[in-house]
């Protein structure tokens, strides 16, 4: 491919910044721009102030809904469980990718999957199944991603923090050891935390010590923190943190 | 634009974190704050009350689902909530597109000077009234290419092939025609 017909198809590409911000992509294009997308921070910026106009007209469509929407939704959301994983990827691209994980994961990798392994086979409802299926296929792609890349830090009390971080995919799978159950009524919180001046932002709570995945995650990502929250979890951490982790400073940086 | 109103979507943003982490009374008034935009977008785009409340149904009850996949980094609540509303209200009205229901109907509605009837529909409020009137001062090239991918659910291919224009000059108004709405709107609030 020449130079020309390089810039020319990255123009094209570009471009599709403007229908995207009304939803006006076929499916094939959507794919297309969305992996340019998340490597393309002018594309990202632009999608962000157009959207902005695009925010507008949809508000102005509000109306009331109707009184019977309500029953309905409150009465399914007390017998749905909620998703803790990152959206599920398509099943063939993480069946290609599995020998690859087997092959390149090191030993902490491992020792995750084993993990996950036995939640599956502990937690056997079909919902569970698949739901930590969605995970163990989440946390397959992060180990499996060509940039990962591992860190830990442990503190003299056998407290520990683990992550691998896959910044192609703006995603982690963060493990915490040792910290032990919560307090009552107490629940521990998973931070991200980014530049200075910038809030943290929680990732979910922890119910348990297994491997637990952070999606979205932004360029300035700069460290993970949990922290011991009340019940239900915290907008902003209001306690010391338990654990934490620096990651590298180019980890989420461009 | 109104006090409340501002307020409304840092509201939202903390309601939509105390969700993802599991709290059923956060998501009630998460409700009372999202269900009238959920519901009258996607009302905007189907039409059709009976299935615009079952869509409804759906993105509200994957606001409770997947309220952790929210990233404030990115924007607000109120913004996310609005972009999954209309990617379900659009796939919808596609796939019956698709299917030829609606074929017809749309068909008629496209012979007359219908593109704008959007506009007239609109009802009274502060919101509106501005969306309207900074939509009234777009050319109409912009106007249609943004309402017709907006709140019709057309893909930017179908837009430029019922205005008889090329792709290029679709996405050029499109983006132009945001950008005065949204540059209206600011000076409006």
């Amino acid at each position: 491919m020449s130079l020309r017909t390089a810039l020319s198809r990255i123009r094209r590409v570009h471009s599709l910044a403007v229908p995207y911000a009304l939803n006006a992509l076929e499916p094939r294009e959507l794919r297309r721009f969305e992996r340019h997308l998340a490597r393309c921070a002018a594309c990202a910026a632009e999608v962000r102030e157009l959207a902005a106009g695009s925010e507008r007209l949809g508000r102005a469509a509000a109306r009331p809904a109707p009184d019977a929407l309500r029953e309905r939704v409150l009465r399914d959301v007390r017998t749905t469980e909620q998703e803790r994983a990152a959206p599920v990827p398509s099943p063939r691209t993480s069946a290609v990718r599995r020998p690859l994980v087997l092959a390149t994961a090191t030993t902490a990798a491992l020792a995750l999957i084993g993990a996950v392994l036995l939640g599956v086979q502990l937690n056997r409802t079909q919902d569970r199944l698949d739901a930590e299926r969605a995970r163990a296929r989440s946390i397959g792609e992060v180990l499996a991603a060509p940039d990962a890349r591992t860190s830990t830090e442990r503190d003299g009390r056998g407290r520990g923090i683990s992550a691998v971080t896959a910044p192609g995919l703006h995603r982690a799978v963060v493990t915490v050891s040792g910290l032990g159950a919560a307090p009552e009524g107490r629940v521990r919180q998973l931070w991200v935390m980014a530049d200075q001046g910038k809030a943290p932002r929680s990732a979910g709570l922890l119910h348990s010590e297994q491997p637990f995945v952070v999606t979205g995650l932004a360029f300035g990502s700069r460290a993970f923190a949990v922290t011991d929250e009340p019940e239900g979890g915290s907008p902003r951490p209001t306690t010391a943190p338990l654990v934490q982790l620096a990651l590298a400073p180019d980890a989420f940086g461009e | 634009m109104a006090p409340a109103e501002r307020g409304e979507p840092v509201e939202a943003d903390r309601l939509l974190v105390l969700v993802a982490g599991g709290d059923q009374k956060a998501f009630e008034e998460l409700y009372a704050l999202v269900s009238g935009p959920v519901y009258g977008l996607v009302r905007r785009v189907l039409r059709d009350p009976a299935q615009s409340e079952e869509v409804a149904q759906e993105v509200l009850l994957e606001l409770w689902r997947c309220a952790a996949r929210f990233d404030p980094g990115r924007g607000t609540a109120l913004s996310w909530v609005l972009t999954l509303a209309h990617r379900r209200a659009v796939d919808r009205v596609r796939s019956a597109r698709a299917a030829g229901e609606r074929e017809e109907k749309a068909a008629r509605r496209s012979e007359g000077p219908a593109f704008d009837q959007v506009v007239e529909e609109v009802e009274s409020g502060l919101e509106r009234d501005w969306v309207r009137r900074c939509l009234d001062r777009l050319t109409t090239l912009q106007r249609q290419s943004v309402t017709l991918a907006y709140y019709d659910g057309y893909t930017y291919r179908e837009v430029a092939q019922r205005l008889s224009v090329p792709l290029g000059t679709v996405k050029t108004r499109m983006r132009d025609g945001l950008l005065r709405l949204r540059e209206c709107l600011e000076s409006a609030a």
